[in-house]
């Protein structure tokens, strides 16, 4: 996607040579991120990889060790009120006061922003069926989150900066959250969306940064990423898979009796011509996942096992 | 400064240590109300006191508790040596902890980040805490001065000025410890730490399970999603 490079209030985040270190240890580092009006980007990385690192910076909730960053032209850390102005927050905790109500947390999130759209917040009360009579204590995880999405989305800022907002959403509530950032996208709002949810990302957004141990190691559309990628074509046939003599870039698994998986880096044809006199009975090509994007991405020198957090 | 996010600060801080404001506002007004009221009913006649001051001035035990008597035969007097000190230090306790909890605790338990990502700075949030807490200390100070006006100053035993001398005694301590409190918060990494002796709860702070990116994604990226490497509260 083509975006503007000019400075300037369009651009609703954008980063500089940003990092943070906590004493010893590089949370983040030289980050160069540019979010435009209109866009949602989908912010990824495993716990740790420094996505709330990055948000917290771009909040202006801490000091840059180095770089800055800069929300409409405004540098978070510098002048945050005016940065705030335009921006709304989802915490990925839904932290949220105990001995408040639904209610009064919304009122008291609406004040803290300094406004509201009332009619809109009600028809996301309605979207995300939410009752906010009970007091916070008393919510689900679930609930909480909503008390956050509604909050933000009803302020109906330019910036909207959401960290993992979708956990402890039902699959219900969450097809409603999405139907929500359509809308916000569509009003010309920017979605910053950090998520380790990834077909919740591939779904909404229209740019992916991938995070790693605190640099972002891709970034790009999901056809830009895609082409980077293998794409996976699955042959069966009619007896045992002959031996081929395999194309560069290409490297074959076996699935099963009669069928291979061949993982082809770069054009197909060759491939399809290898396979063209062979009995060929069924051949499944696709473009991989998001998913299987971001494992490649993980995989590469990280071959040590141990186990998933 | 003092926009809606602020003021949405101060009275949420407010509503936050309202219902334990109320309770120590009620036990000063009544150990005010039984010492003056009693003593005043107790010794009404200038003899009457003239003889407990006798009596009580030379005890070392109560010197030891209360402090030495400076003029035990009026209300004023007796309640300064009575009740005065009790109060600030009761008052001084509940101002140290209550800023505490409404700064380090807030903090703690992550609330301070909505706060602050919303229409107000950093300082300014910190203000707006510090003001709640002074419009508290001014509460209990009308309060007690109320009580004192109504039950001492009225039936002749106090000036108007011996009772506002002998509140803000009580509450002048009251604000410097939460000062200290205030203090202790932004220098003090969590809430257990910022408070005196030793923290008998922990803090509020939530640990975060995070679910794993899929099923097939942890198990393809075993080893490689740090468990509990959350930078939430990093810092």
């Amino acid at each position: 996607m083509s975006r503007a490079a000019g400075h300037g209030d369009d651009v609703a985040i954008r980063t500089s040579e940003l990092g943070k270190r906590y004493g010893a240890t590089v949370a983040l580092a030289g980050l160069d991120l540019a979010v435009s009006a209109g866009e949602v980007y989908g912010y990824l990385g495993p716990n740790g990889a420094g996505k709330t690192t990055t948000i917290r910076l771009v909040l202006g909730l801490q000091r840059p060790s180095e770089g800055s960053a800069a929300v409409f032209g405004i540098d978070a850390w510098r002048d945050p009120v005016q940065a705030h102005r335009r921006v709304a927050f989802v915490a990925g905790e839904p932290m949220l006061w105990p001995a408040l109500t639904g209610r009064e947390s919304l009122e008291f999130l609406a004040r803290l922003r300094g406004g509201v759209d009332e009619a809109y917040r009600g028809t996301l009360i309605d979207r995300f069926e939410f009752d906010a009579r009970k007091r916070v204590r008393d919510y689900s995880k679930g609930n909480r989150q909503k008390i956050q999405l509604i909050a933000a989305f009803a302020a109906r800022p330019d910036l909207l900066v959401l960290d993992e907002p979708t956990s402890g959403l039902d699959p219900l509530m969450e097809a409603a959250f999405r139907d929500t950032v359509a809308e916000a996208r569509s009003a010309g709002q920017a979605v910053f969306l950090s998520s380790h949810i990834l077909s919740e990302v591939e779904a909404l957004c229209d740019r992916v940064g991938i995070l790693r141990e605190g640099r972002l190691v891709e970034e790009g559309t999901l056809a830009d990423l895609r082409h980077l990628a293998t794409r996976v074509v699955e042959a069966t046939f009619d007896g045992p898979p002959p031996d081929l003599v395999l194309p560069d870039g290409v490297t074959s698994t076996p699935v099963g009796e009669n069928a291979v998986r061949f993982d082809v880096r770069g054009p197909v044809g060759p491939l399809i011509d290898r396979l063209a006199g062979t009995g060929v009975v069924a051949l499944v090509s696709r473009e991989p996942s998001l998913e299987e994007l971001f494992l490649a991405h993980y995989d590469r020198g990280r071959e040590r096992v141990g186990t998933a957090g | 400064m003092w926009g809606q996010p602020a003021r949405a600060v101060v009275r949420h801080a407010l509503r936050g240590e309202r219902v334990r404001l109320s309770v120590i506002a009620l036990i000063a007004v009544l150990y005010t109300l039984a010492n003056v009221i009693g003593y005043a009913q107790a010794y009404p006649t200038p003899a009457s006191r003239e003889q407990f001051a006798r009596a009580f001035s030379d005890n070392i035990a109560l010197r030891l508790f209360y402090g030495v008597p400076h003029d035990l035969t009026t209300v004023g007097g007796f309640f300064e040596f009575r009740a005065m000190g009790m109060l600030a230090i009761l008052a001084s306790a509940w101002a140290l902890f209550a800023a505490i909890r409404a700064l380090r605790g807030e903090e703690d338990a992550g609330c301070y980040e909505l706060i602050l990502s919303g229409v107000i700075g950093r300082g300014g949030a910190v203000v707006a805490v510090l003001a709640a807490l002074a419009i508290e200390c001014a509460v209990l100070f009308a309060l007690l001065l109320v009580v004192l006006l109504v039950f001492a100053v009225a039936a002749g035993d106090m000036t108007t000025a011996q009772a506002a001398m002998v509140v803000a005694a009580i509450v002048g301590p009251a604000a410097a410890f939460a000062a200290v409190g205030a203090l202790a918060s932004q220098l003090a990494p969590t809430r257990r730490a910022a408070r005196p002796g030793p923290g008998s709860r922990s803090p509020r702070r939530c640990s975060s399970a995070s679910s794993p990116i899929s099923a097939t994604a942890s198990a393809g990226c075993a080893g490689s999603l740090r468990s509990g490497g959350s930078s939430r509260c990093g810092r």
